[in-house]
């Protein structure tokens, strides 16, 4: 097992392998570059934020664990792997979007997930899918954009998965939805799986972050514990947001 | 993983395609009955006198025409069962759905093979399905009845030939290859940055035109090789030719089948960048 710091850690922490690593993680799209040289190491049980302004890289980077896209230069493992099938039965991925056709039903959905993923806890998903009186028999394009959100977000984190990475999944939703997919989140969570979770709406969900990582241009400018920004700064990660990337 | 991407991948054409061959053998009855009341309509123009010879000729023209109309439905709709393979093709890896289908834990070789299998089992029903709308039609245009009396003098229908199972088999390969090159060519225009479709058809126009050109240039040296070969046969003759020739063609539509999975393949690993 190796050891590692964080900044603002006081002890090295022991831990085991890292659910996902990138080193020296590069990605253009032509002459553009989405990250450039981004190294990280996330290990097992932590709830990461993966925070940034609008064009600063965090798509990019969850589709690269994701296994969506492949890098430029430099690498991205998850539990030691590159993103491939056998990565792919471990993670669970929820993009920034809806990802179903609106002419499937619930139904046939759940089945879709029970069928491709061995961790797919299907009471479980029936369970919150009822709470959120979703009938199964619906079609996905009758229900609302919210509804949709939460529909895809229950069907995620209904996955024993190793790595859950969310891609900004509170963005375009009321104050009392991102309540409820935040709930979620940590009410499916189990404290052995890790979640990278992005999103530039750092205020609401501080509160169930145990580390972050900022993005800036495609850069990482910090990787640190929460706490490390209260006890060092004195303020809150939005606070230190919003003075780190005035405009 | 491969037979569950299968059931899913059928599961997704059946509901489009069924309901469309149904109509199609809907069309074809009803084709086969405007033609029917076109010819005894006919038939009593012939017979009657006045008005009513002209209300009966009338009568049998609309019949025709309706007639007309359903061959040409059922032409539309026998084209439909490849554009719809190719659209769930590129709707499911290359729209919004890819996010899903492209996170599955699957190879690329699963995704590939799967949607080709789905395509082609659906391909054959399109041919049964044809088939039958045909015998309907012939047995209107009383072409059926004919042969049927025909049959007495010349004995019972046979079973198609070993030529013609080559011949199907054959049109059947052909099918299938210009499938995987349609699904090759959307893989290749989802690289373009806009205007993707627009670059997906470019992409299917070149490779049709690169197909012409390997294929013309064989057939021309086979040409050749065989005047050389055989000058017994008359320049004019297509024997042996002709088999040579449509040796050509099966090489090449392997060739270019083969060549297009790999393009998808490839793509598909590596490439796929969803907006």
């Amino acid at each position: 097992m190796a050891e590692a710091t964080y900044p603002g850690q006081g002890a090295a922490i022991a831990f085991e392998s890292p659910v996902l690593r990138c080193a020296g993680l590069t990605k253009t799209f032509g002459a553009a570059t989405a990250l450039d040289n981004v190294s990280f190491s996330v290990p097992r049980g932590r709830v990461v934020g993966l925070l940034g302004p609008n064009g600063s890289g965090k798509t990019t980077l969850i589709k690269l664990a994701a296994g969506l896209l492949t890098p430029t230069a430099g690498q991205v493992l998850v539990a030691g792997s590159e993103p491939g099938p056998q990565t792919k039965a471990f993670v669970s991925y929820l993009p920034e979007r809806p990802y179903f056709s609106p002419s499937i039903k619930v139904a046939r959905i759940l089945d879709f997930f029970a069928d491709f993923y061995a961790d797919f806890d299907r009471p479980l998903a029936e369970d919150m899918l009822a709470r959120l009186q979703v009938p199964p028999n619906i079609h996905m394009g009758a229900l609302s954009k919210g509804t949709k959100e939460k529909v895809q977000l229950v069907l995620v984190m209904a996955r024993r998965a190793m790595l859950y990475l969310l891609d900004e999944p509170i963005g375009g939703v009321d104050p009392a939805t991102r309540d409820y997919i935040l709930d979620t989140i940590i009410g499916a969570y189990r404290r052995e799986a890790t979640i990278l979770l992005s999103t530039h709406l750092v205020a609401d969900v501080e509160r169930v972050l145990d580390d972050f990582i900022f993005l800036q241009y495609g850069t990482m400018v910090l990787h640190a514990p929460v706490a490390y920004v209260h006890e060092t700064f004195g303020m809150s990660v939005d606070d230190y947001f919003r003075g780190a990337f005035r405009c | 993983m491969l037979g569950k991407l299968f059931k899913y991948d059928m599961a997704a054409l059946t509901r489009v395609l069924a309901p469309l061959h149904l109509a199609a053998l809907g069309v074809a009855l009803l084709a086969a009955v405007c033609g029917l009341a076109g010819n005894g309509l006919g038939q009593a123009a012939h017979q009657a006198s006045g008005s009513a010879g002209k209300l009966f000729g009338m009568f049998a023209g609309f019949a025709f025409m309706a007639f007309g109309v359903c061959l040409f439905l059922l032409l539309v709709l026998t084209l439909a069962t490849f554009f719809v393979a190719v659209h769930r093709f590129y709707a499911n890896l290359f729209t919004d759905e890819g996010y899903l289908t492209l996170t599955l834990p699957v190879t690329a070789h699963q995704i590939v093979i799967s949607k080709v299998l789905a395509a082609a089992l659906w391909l054959l029903v399109d041919f049964l399905v044809v088939g039958a709308c045909v015998a309907m039609v012939l047995f209107a245009m009383d072409v059926f009845s004919e042969i049927l009396s025909r049959s007495d003098q010349v004995g019972l229908p046979s079973l198609p030939t070993p030529s013609e199972w080559l011949s199907f088999a054959h049109s059947f390969l052909q099918i299938i290859a210009w499938l995987i090159a349609a699904y090759a060519a959307l893989a290749a225009g989802s690289a373009a940055a806009r205007h993707k479709v627009a670059a997906s058809i470019g992409a299917f126009l070149l490779i049709a035109v690169a197909v012409g050109v390997v294929m013309a240039l064989l057939n021309v040296f086979a040409f050749s090789a065989l005047s050389a070969l055989a000058p017994a046969y008359p320049i004019g003759s297509l024997d042996p030719y002709g088999p040579a020739s449509n040796m050509i063609g099966n090489v090449v539509m392997v060739a270019l089948a083969a060549c297009s999975y790999v393009a998808c393949v490839v793509r598909l690993k590596r490439h796929v960048n969803l907006a």
